[in-house]
């Protein structure tokens, strides 16, 4: 008799088991529908404002390299830069799990990361533009992730640029 | 104060080497924000809580780089450079650092 009424307490179990495996399962595809669907968003109305930005401060060059020429002026706070941190949405997330089991490009990090990395140069540009400057020399981009999530799915990524600021360059600016 | 990450000044000349300055922070990350930013996780998209963290702790580590080098009595910082470190799980540590130097007009 006790046997029999622990079985059906198993039983019992099992059938609450299961449905919050359901409840679960449905909460999960939910989120990855909502990501699908604001990230999309998202990433289109952010590659418009860097397209637009992008536009608006080509007339700031960058340079890469160390030395400054000669002639260059430094603005008043030469040392310039600009940051984001930011994190791609769970259905690239979910993505990328699968993408790990095959090996290859994971075209969705790729995306995020040359976005964060535009928006750092646009934000360096524009602290650049405060400072009354028309080229950045020795301009450095520095990398690093913050948090990775479940199954290291969620990418959170800090681009930091630098760089030091000056007047004007021998070279003409583009109009 | 000038800052640079350059090892050159232009239109300057370096009279005196004060030798190497620097600053840092430890910052964790405030719980609330990091509710905040597991909700964000799920439609992606900037952390502005995070961006604003990490702006201030740099401008933090700086700001003690550039008073250090003030103590020393320069008026030039030059290849100032940064690094991160994660402490612990949450938690990161970032430095600033570059040589003091006395700069002078050519």
């Amino acid at each position: 008799m006790d046997f029999l009424n622990l079985i059906e307490d198993f039983e019992h179990i099992k059938e609450i088991d299961y449905r919050f495996f359901i409840l679960g399962f449905g909460i999960s595809i939910l989120f990855l529908i909502l990501g699908y669907v604001f990230g999309k968003i998202a990433e289109e109305s952010h590659l418009k404002s860097l397209e637009k930005g992008e536009k608006e401060f080509r007339d700031i060059l960058l340079f890469s390299s160390k030395s400054i020429p000669e002639s260059g002026q430094l603005v008043k706070e030469p040392f310039v830069m600009g940051m984001v941190v930011i994190s791609h949405d769970s259905f690239s997330g979910f993505i990328a799990i699968i993408r790990k089991l095959l090996g290859g490009e994971i075209k969705g990090y790729e995306k995020l990361v040359s976005r964060a990395r535009r928006e750092a140069i646009l934000r360096l540009k524009k602290n650049a533009r405060k400072q009354g400057s028309k080229a950045v020399y020795n301009l450095r981009i520095e990398t690093s992730s913050i948090s990775k999530g479940q199954f290291n799915s969620i990418v959170t990524v800090e681009l930091f640029a630098y760089g030091t600021a000056i007047e004007k360059t021998p070279y003409e600016n583009p109009a | 104060m000038i800052l640079s990450n350059t090892e050159m000044l232009p239109g300057k000349k370096i009279v005196k080497h004060l030798g190497l300055v620097q600053g840092s922070t430890v910052q964790s990350k405030h719980f609330g924000r990091d509710i905040m930013a597991g909700l964000k996780n799920i439609v992606g998209g900037e952390l502005k809580g995070y961006t604003e963290l990490l702006e201030d702790a740099r401008n933090t580590a700086m700001y003690r780089m550039e008073e250090e080098a003030k103590i020393l009595g320069a008026n030039a910082v030059i290849n100032v450079r940064f690094t991160t470190t994660s402490v612990t799980q949450g938690a990161a540590e970032l430095l600033a650092y570059g040589s003091a130097v006395v700069v002078q007009d050519i």
